[in-house]
């Protein structure tokens, strides 16, 4: 008796645990607004009290910060890769058009100092 | 004075590239459905795409130029147009691949607006090459490439109206909410006073190139050298 007596109370939060998910479930699945008194006045509360409103934000406002740091982070490597290509090739672009522009200035150096030569002699 | 101008210009689009990234990754709101970050890659990825067209565009005109009058200046817009089409169309095609992994999570898709931006890039690769290496009369050869690739843009820009493809439609950019479509539009300026500064820069060389070339070629026949 007293065994049984015992496995009353884990049977008990087994069984709440159990209805307890599934009336969770079925709350998702009609999505019926939750009303309760003590809601709306805690709503009414905190509409009226600033201070309030402001320790919640900053409660909360760690939490916030990570979640959206981290969901930056599951995507910004795409982003930096792209714009990593964009100013690289930009910038090698560059370099080719001065080396270019370079390889032409020794040309024309060239062409000066055998227009020369070619007059003195 | 020119040389003034120009400087007033690369110094201005020097200032609008640090200052793109700062209102691209601060103004501009994140976009929550689908994109997500990753939707700041279009800032840069569309103005991009949009110079390669106008590149390939300017590169057709002045081969047709070239052709018709067989003037050399032409011939040095169309090279450096054509060379600034492939810095262009390579930047697109990249960010394009590096941007599908996350929205589609493919590197790379045969779809219509994309295998066609491949097509009109290697067109325009075809055309430097020829140009390059191809020896006497190339610019010719070449100037009639050039016109072929310019005749593939609008078909490239209507491919995602006439196929059904992955790629956003053309509609994107006007329905743009006006937040996004200030600094997209700030984008599109910047890339477009960087574009007219790189093709003025280029033409110059390739217009110095071809000096020299004359240059040569008329010491050698007066055997000056």
């Amino acid at each position: 008796m007293k065994k049984h007596t015992l496995l009353l109370p884990l049977i008990a939060f087994l069984c709440g645990m159990f209805f307890a998910t599934g009336s969770a479930a079925s709350q998702v699945k009609t999505a019926a607004p939750y009303k309760s008194p003590q809601k709306q006045m805690c709503n009414a509360e905190f509409e009226k009290d600033a201070v309030w409103q402001a320790e919640i934000k900053d409660r909360f406002r760690g939490d916030l910060h990570e979640e959206e740091s981290a969901s930056m982070l599951r995507n910004n490597k795409h982003v930096v890769a792209a714009y990593g290509v964009i100013w690289v090739m930009m910038l090698g672009f560059m370099l080719y058009m001065y080396f270019g522009q370079r390889g032409l200035s020794s040309e024309i150096t060239r062409l000066e100092s055998e227009l020369k030569k070619a007059a003195s002699s | 004075m020119k040389k003034t101008v120009y400087g007033i210009f690369a110094l201005g689009a020097m200032a609008a590239f640090v200052w793109a990234p700062f209102r691209i990754f601060y103004e501009a709101p994140i976009q929550k459905t689908v994109l997500f970050f990753n939707q700041k890659i279009f800032y840069y990825h569309v103005p991009c795409a949009s110079m390669l067209f106008l590149a390939v565009i300017i590169c057709g005109v002045a081969s047709f130029g070239f052709l018709k009058t067989r003037k050399g200046v032409y011939d040095d817009v169309a090279l450096a147009a054509g060379d600034c089409s492939i810095l262009f169309g390579a930047i697109t095609l990249l960010t394009g691949m590096i941007w599908a992994k996350p929205a589609w999570n493919v590197w790379w898709q045969w779809d219509a607006r994309l295998t066609m931006s491949l097509l009109l890039w290697m067109t325009m690769v075809g055309y430097v090459l020829v140009r390059r290496y191809g020896g006497l009369g190339a610019e010719r050869l070449a100037a009639g490439l050039a016109f072929l690739g310019s005749v593939n843009v609008p078909l490239v820009y209507f491919s995602v109206k006439i196929w059904r493809t992955f790629h956003p439609p053309t509609s994107t950019v006007p329905n743009l909410p006006t937040s996004m479509a200030k600094v997209f539009g700030f984008c599109m300026l910047t890339f477009l006073v960087f574009f007219v500064l790189l093709l003025i820069l280029r033409t110059k060389i390739a217009e110095n190139k071809r000096r020299i070339y004359a240059c040569n070629e008329q010491g050698l026949d007066a055997g000056l050298f």
